[in-house]
């Protein structure tokens, strides 16, 4: 069983969706469907996850403990019971920190060969 | 649907998606799941009937992969609370990983899997596309309302043995109107008449029909309406009904045709109404319909009506028949000198339409249903050897825990997959060999129009699989999960089949040969019939022969002397043109099956004790006897003596001479011919070798033939012998057309079509057959060489002794060659036993053909012995080159 006294190291790379949720949750705890809005919008449209593919992440997620479920609800005027909130444990915020991490290493490798396509002017 | 009721069938259905995933992730997620999917469901619904319809597809693969994946990549981190739900959730995922495991197998060797996919898709596949034209032909029910309710009738003649005959119009009006058990009984009859298209003019097939057929049939028009008792009154009968296919291709599919007119025979019809195109037609293939009355024609002995009538709700057929029976006794007692031997035929009208097919169908179903027995048997066989060779692999399963059940259970996986496989290829194959054969069918089969590959055929194919699997798959996974694991896996033992096995692997083979021979059997029998058939001296040539048929309209043809006219401009036209040698002109053409008939009385003989004897009535002109190569055995042919005024003169054949004068000389004789003793008679100036009128199989009928310059008949066939490659058609038309550029030729063919088309469904039935006995036979002899193959190479050892031990080759290979000779002895009985009595039960297939054809039965069991013997060589060979020294060597 994966602890938080893991080394964040170990889960690295992460798979596309597994960062993508990870990231939606970095400012607030979320339910499922503001994850998927949330990463649909904030990708332009490029990633659109359907119920099956988000739902077997989370469940993963909070098998690894780099998700939890919150026990922040918002108003309770706004709230529908049955909804279930997530956030970031932790362990699962030094993980996807680790990746994004990784990732910012690969861009400048890229950029320094000048293998990045040109910025829009 | 309100959105209301949308919202819920939509959350239905997707719960019922979500039972893909174990019940645990269930029980955890399908809340969130249902909330997520309705949520993206709303934000799509305006995208319409397309991106609805791709949301859905969308949805179910969603949820498809990740189910599958959720199953199989579960690990024990999510222990389940409920013991029930652990063996569920094992279960499952068992299940699953076999799945996956037989892929992996199948994958890994691709030979074995492509020889057993293909033999699976071949057997499969003949048997879904056999079975696919039986559902179309003989199972799916007629177009009609309540089909099974329509009956046809017809007048049986016992005198002439005629059982399908023509009722004659006073008939079948005491039928109508004395019957008890019909609601509605109308009449019909098929004419062609000449329509103009643009480009030509054609002779297009139309049906006659009383008010009541219609009404009989329950098929609405799609347009306008169908016909009324007082169309004949008010419209002078000038109204048809259109086919569907007559709309589409004559009338672009114009839906305001309804009042319009078309011109055919050279008389305006009012349009009203139009079929649909599900509508079938139940004889013929008319291309309209024209209402028809029998109410002024009162007469009894012609015969030229068709009836088909419904059934009194309740009432049975065999009540009608029984029924109508009565009428027709009442009819005979009444009218003794008409209707003498006149009784009535009922049948169903599905029967009517297919019942000429259906023994030849189920012949080939049967023989279909054995070569898809004789491909599971080979692929029994070879599961049973490779069940042998992973003994090793599944020793070590059964040492991991793994229970009888569950190795049976994972072969069994494998086998399925291998089914499935063979099923989806065999469908496909299916699907094409359907679709290209009712293309091609010169019309042997009936109602072919019917048969499509679907769905219930696809579930069909998939049953077909399964029960493959069952019987191919069953018996060597459960031979194979029984082993000994101490003794494989550390008695050093090689994989060897057990006694057993090799009895059963044995057995296999004599079934696959036994039923190869049976097909072997029929199919030689067939061939011998049909060589029969083809060797039937038909009594004229058919070497360049082209033949066209004219109807003059009596219109423009008043006087019978413009028609005699006619033809011989004809002949003079059609005998100087290039590439002609001599032509004629006649009724009936043999083999058409089409005749007239009237009844013969001799003068100075006593009259006949009942009803006279009928022979047929055909009229000539021009060279017709010498075009078609008949002979000439005594006195003369027609010629230039013989006109209207000069005493009526007929030429006999030789059967008429034979039956009526057996003794004495014809020629000079004077007959009557027909129901009137004061007509004038006819003198014999000539007798002509017989032609067969009717089909290949019967007999030639006594004939009388007239000369159209003494009697003339407006609709006849041209016949013309051509010397060598030239466009016959063309020539005839243009011979024609010159003549009279508004008359059209119909079916132009050569002679040589029209025999074909006699043979076709024999030849078809012969060929398929033939086509399904040498796949059985291949897939025998596969299965042979497999298991000699394998024999030797377990004999391996053995056989290594003995030429070490300095035994001749020719010895081992006669012994390896004897046990596959014995085999296909034992094959040879079994396939003897079965098939002589199956053979018996088709006899009447056959055309003067015995099943018990010593010539066939011979040839047969020779092929299958050769084959053995074949099939067993090359392993044989293989086993004489075996090295003595390593044999012994490996141990």
């Amino acid at each position: 069983m994966p602890g938080s006294s893991h080394d964040p190291h170990t889960l690295l790379p992460l798979t596309e969706v597994f960062y993508e949720v990870l990231v939606s949750l970095g400012d607030t705890a979320r339910h499922g469907y503001g994850i998927l809005k949330e990463i649909e919008e904030r990708t332009a449209g490029r990633l659109v996850l359907r119920p099956g593919t988000l739902y077997r992440a989370i469940d993963r997620l909070l098998d690894l403990e780099l998700i939890e479920e919150s026990g922040i609800r918002p108003d309770p005027d706004q709230d529908d019971e049955r909804r279930r909130y997530y956030q970031l444990t932790d362990f699962g915020r030094a993980v996807v920190g680790a990746e994004a991490q990784r990732l910012q290493n690969a861009v400048q490798s890229a950029r320094a060969k000048q293998l990045m396509p040109e910025r829009a002017k | 649907m309100t959105s209301e009721l949308r919202h819920r069938s939509v959350e239905r259905w997707y719960r019922r998606l979500l039972r893909l995933y174990p019940r645990q992730y269930r029980e955890r997620y399908q809340t969130e799941l249902m909330q997520v999917f309705l949520a993206r469901h709303q934000r799509i619904s305006q995208k319409g009937l397309m991106g609805g319809l791709l949301f859905w597809l969308d949805a179910v693969r969603d949820v498809t992969w990740n189910a599958l994946a959720v199953r199989l990549l579960s690990s024990s981190s999510r222990q389940p609370e409920s013991p029930s739900g652990k063996a569920d959730e094992k279960t499952a995922a068992g299940v699953l990983h076999d799945l996956r495991h037989a892929l992996r197998i199948l994958i890994k060797q691709p030979g074995f899997t492509a020889v057993v996919v293909l033999t699976l898709s071949l057997g499969i596949g003949a048997t879904t596309a056999l079975f696919s034209i039986i559902d179309g032909v003989l199972i799916a029910p007629l177009p009609y309302h309540e089909s099974d309710q329509l009956v046809r009738i017809w007048e049986h003649d016992t005198k002439e043995g005629r059982v399908y005959g023509n009722l004659s119009p006073a008939d079948y009006k005491d039928y109508q109107s004395q019957n008890s058990t019909l609601a509605a009984m109308g009449a019909f009859a098929n004419r062609a008449a000449t329509f103009r298209t643009p480009d030509e003019l054609q002779r297009i097939p139309v049906q006659l029909v009383t008010v009541e057929v219609f009404d009989i049939l329950g098929v609405p028009p799609m347009l306008g309406r169908t016909f009324r008792p007082d169309d004949l009154e008010f419209n002078d009968g000038n109204v048809v009904v259109l086919s569907n296919g007559f709309w589409r291709t004559q009338l672009g599919s114009d839906s305001s045709v309804i009042g319009s007119s078309v011109r055919l025979a050279g008389s305006e019809f009012e349009i009203i109404g139009v079929m649909p195109a599900t509508f079938r037609p139940f004889s013929g293939d008319p291309q309209l319909w024209a209402p028809w009355s029998l109410v002024d024609d009162d007469r009894r002995p012609v015969h030229f009506v068709r009836s088909l009538a419904r059934l009194r709700p309740g009432a049975t057929v065999t009540e009608a028949r029984t029924d109508l029976m009565t009428i027709a006794r009442r009819l005979e007692a009444d009218y003794p000198d008409i209707n003498s031997g006149h009784l009535v035929t009922v049948e169903q009208l599905e029967t009517a339409m297919v019942g000429e097919v259906r023994p030849a169908l189920l012949m080939l179903l049967g023989a279909v249903g054995l070569v898809f027995l004789i491909a599971c048997a080979n692929l029994a066989n070879l599961l049973l050897s490779r069940g042998v060779s992973r003994q090793q692999e599944l020793a070590v399963r059964a040492a991991l825990g793994a229970g009888r059940a569950r190795l049976t259970r994972l072969l069994l996986t494998e086998t399925l997959c291998l089914a499935l496989l063979g099923g989806v290829v065999g469908f496909g194959l299916a699907s094409v060999a359907v679709r290209v054969y009712v293309s091609v069918d010169p019309g042997t089969v009936p109602r072919l129009g019917n048969v499509q590959v679907d769905l219930s055929i696809f579930l069909f194919t998939l049953g077909l699989s399964v029960l493959s699997t069952l019987l191919f798959g069953l018996v060597p996974s459960l031979l194979a999960s029984r082993l000994n694991i101490a003794r494989v896996l550390y008695g050093g033992v090689r994989a060897t089949a057990s006694r057993k096995t090799q009895r059963l692997r044995q057995g296999l083979i004599v079934t696959q040969m036994a039923l190869a021979m049976v097909l072997l059997l029929g199919a030689g029998l067939l061939a011998r019939s049909f060589d029969r058939l083809m060797r039937v001296d038909l009594g004229f040539g058919t070497e360049n022969l082209i033949t066209g048929s004219v109807s003059l309209p009596g219109r423009r043809y008043q006087d019978p002397e413009d028609v005699v006219r006619f033809q011989q401009n004809l002949h003079a036209a059609l005998r100087s043109a290039p590439g002609v040698i001599r032509s004629g002109t006649v009724t009936f053409l043999p083999l058409t099956g089409n005749s007239s008939t009237a009844w013969l009385n001799i003068l100075g003989r006593p009259p006949w004790p009942d009803t006279p004897p009928e022979v047929n009535i055909i009229n000539v002109s021009g060279d017709y006897f010498r075009t078609m190569g008949v002979r000439l055995l005594r006195g003369r042919l027609f010629d230039a003596r013989d006109q209207r005024d000069a005493g009526r003169k007929t030429v006999i054949n030789e059967t008429m001479a034979r039956l009526y004068w057996p003794e004495e000389d014809p020629i000079g004789q004077q007959i009557r011919l027909g129901p009137n003793p004061e007509s004038e008679p006819w003198e014999i100036i000539g007798v002509v070798s017989d032609m067969r009128q009717f089909g290949l199989d019967s007999e030639p009928m006594g004939a009388s033939f007239s000369a159209s310059s003494q009697e003339t008949w407006y609709s006849f066939r041209i016949v013309a012998q051509l010397d060598g490659q030239v466009d016959g058609p063309s020539i005839l038309r243009d011979a024609v057309t010159r003549l009279d550029p508004e008359l059209p030729v119909s079916d132009v063919m050569s002679m040589s079509d029209l025999v074909g088309d006699s043979v076709a469904r024999p030849r078809l039935s012969l060929l398929l057959l033939t086509a399904f006995a040498v796949t059985a036979l291949t897939i025998a002899a596969v299965g042979i060489y497999g298991v000699m193959a394998y024999s030797v190479a377990q004999r391996k050892h053995e056989i290594g002794v003995r030429l070490a031990l300095g035994a001749q080759t020719n010895s081992v290979l006669a012994s390896i060659l004897r046990q596959g000779l014995f085999l296909a002895a034992v094959a040879s009985a079994i396939g003897l036993a079965i098939g002589y009595p199956a053979a018996k039960t088709v006899e009447h297939l056959f055309f003067q053909v015995s099943p018990a054809d010593p010539v066939i039965l011979i040839g047969v069991l020779l092929l299958l012995f050769a084959v053995a013997a074949a099939a067993s060589y090359l392993p044989a060979l293989r086993a004489i080159r075996i090295d003595p020294v390593q044999a012994l060597r490996a141990e």
